[in-house]
């Protein structure tokens, strides 16, 4: 009704400011200052940043929100024009999306451990949880996990741990377009390879 | 004094009885609200991913049919030869269409499943098991106070669905043909003699209280 049109102006405008602020997070990290620099771009004062109470937070969450998007879009066109004769192996399909995900954190990978450090604060925990299980759930079901007992969650924790664990690895590595993330990412498969 | 109390009375029931019909329809307008998937992504679904209220609807009515699959697998692995063994078999095959077609939805609809399937399993086996031991009619009677709230279970997400017919047309198919058969249960189960089993009364009364419980903790869990 009415009430879901003004909700739903109010996240259209607050999803541009973010999306203006991620280019300023660069200079000015995932900070209040970067989505008043943003807000600016599109035509807001840049006091809209009080629009957002958990301010980088706030810009974090939406990033990860997208990227997830895009990666379920993307799993989404693969697993439909793939030839079922040619099916993907369950692991190496895996290893390719969390490659996949994990690379759309490059261009930000010099703030990303102030990212990291920003989702592990209390208030912020239970949304960050969130998002990371419904990334490992995307992945799983695209994967072609259709499990309806526990082994839904053993499945999709085994992940979300191999996950942090290469993108903890990642922040660290300064190999040559992170070859030796990818390689430890491929040792964490072969070690869970019950997936 | 007296006198005034009682108009004092009369006067606050008044305003009580409006109070909770203004707060019947809230809550009826709350969760129509609650059926639509999110209009734009929030910060935890998105878009084609549903609502908390439907996903909560079909973890909980999974768990239920898994539950009910297995008390009938415990009702017969104790009553299986008798003569009431054909009737427990072919309400058997029924919850396990049931249940086949819950896990279908939990794929389609994106709903993480109950954690909690180990243990329902067996509590399921062992509340068949344990009704059948006390006897045949006594299986009847845990199958008619099981049915009886799976019955109102599902009317009350029927009335809940109903307000949006149009968008929740597939779930409310399934649920009112699932609720019809659970309803013939229940009567099967009474017809059987299930009411002639000694202390009935707290007997059923218990298995209600626990399935109600079970219920509960499946909607989050």
């Amino acid at each position: 009704g009415e009430e879901d049109n003004t909700n739903e102006k109010e996240y259209k405008i607050k999803y541009k400011i973010l999306e203006a602020s991620l280019p300023f997070v660069q200079e000015h990290g995932w900070t209040k200052n970067a989505i008043s620099e943003g807000a600016r771009t599109v035509g807001y004062p840049g006091t809209a940043h009080g629009l957002f109470p958990r301010g980088g937070a706030e810009l974090v969450q939406y990033f990860y929100v997208i990227c997830n998007q895009q990666l379920a879009q993307t799993l989404k066109k693969e697993t439909e024009a793939a030839d079922p004769s040619k099916c993907k192996e369950p692991a190496l399909f895996i290893q390719g999306a969390v490659e996949k995900r994990l690379r759309m954190i490059i261009p930000y990978i010099g703030m990303w451990p102030q990212a990291l450090v920003i989702m592990s604060l209390p208030p912020n925990v239970p949304p960050a949880l969130a998002n990371l299980l419904t990334l490992v759930d995307d992945i799983c079901y695209y994967a072609g996990d259709r499990s309806v007992d526990f082994s839904w969650y053993s499945r999709r924790v085994a992940l979300a741990g191999i996950y942090k664990m290469t993108e903890l690895y990642m922040i660290q590595d300064k190999s040559a377009d992170f070859e030796e993330t990818w390689h430890f990412l491929g040792r964490r498969i072969e070690d869970v390879s019950q997936l | 004094m007296f006198h005034k109390n009682r108009d004092h009375c009369r006067h606050s029931g008044h305003l009580f009885h409006l109070r909770t019909v203004q707060r019947q329809h809230q809550q009826a307008m709350h969760r129509a609200m609650l059926i639509k998937a999110p209009v734009v992504p929030s910060g935890v679904r998105y878009v084609s991913r549903s609502s908390r209220e439907i996903e909560s609807m079909i973890r909980v009515n999974h768990a239920g049919e898994l539950g009910a699959d297995r008390i009938y697998a415990g009702q017969m692995a104790v009553l299986g030869r008798t003569s009431v063994g054909p009737l427990i078999q072919h309400m058997w095959e029924q919850e396990k269409e049931h249940k086949a077609k819950f896990e279908d939805l939990i794929n389609n609809y994106r709903v993480r499943p109950t954690a909690l399937v180990p243990i329902w399993n067996v509590a399921g086996f062992v509340l068949g098991a344990g009704s059948a031991l006390l006897g045949p009619k006594a299986a009847m009677a845990c199958t008619v106070a099981v049915e009886s709230v799976i019955v109102d279970h599902y009317n009350d997400q029927i009335r809940t669905l109903m307000s949006d017919q149009e968008a929740n047309k597939e779930l409310l198919q399934v649920i009112q043909k699932f609720r019809d058969d659970e309803q013939e249960h229940h009567d099967a189960g009474l017809g059987h003699g299930a009411e002639q089993t000694p202390f009935y009364k707290i007997f059923t009364e218990g298995i209600k209280l626990g399935c109600k419980a079970a219920i509960a903790i499946s909607k989050v869990v």
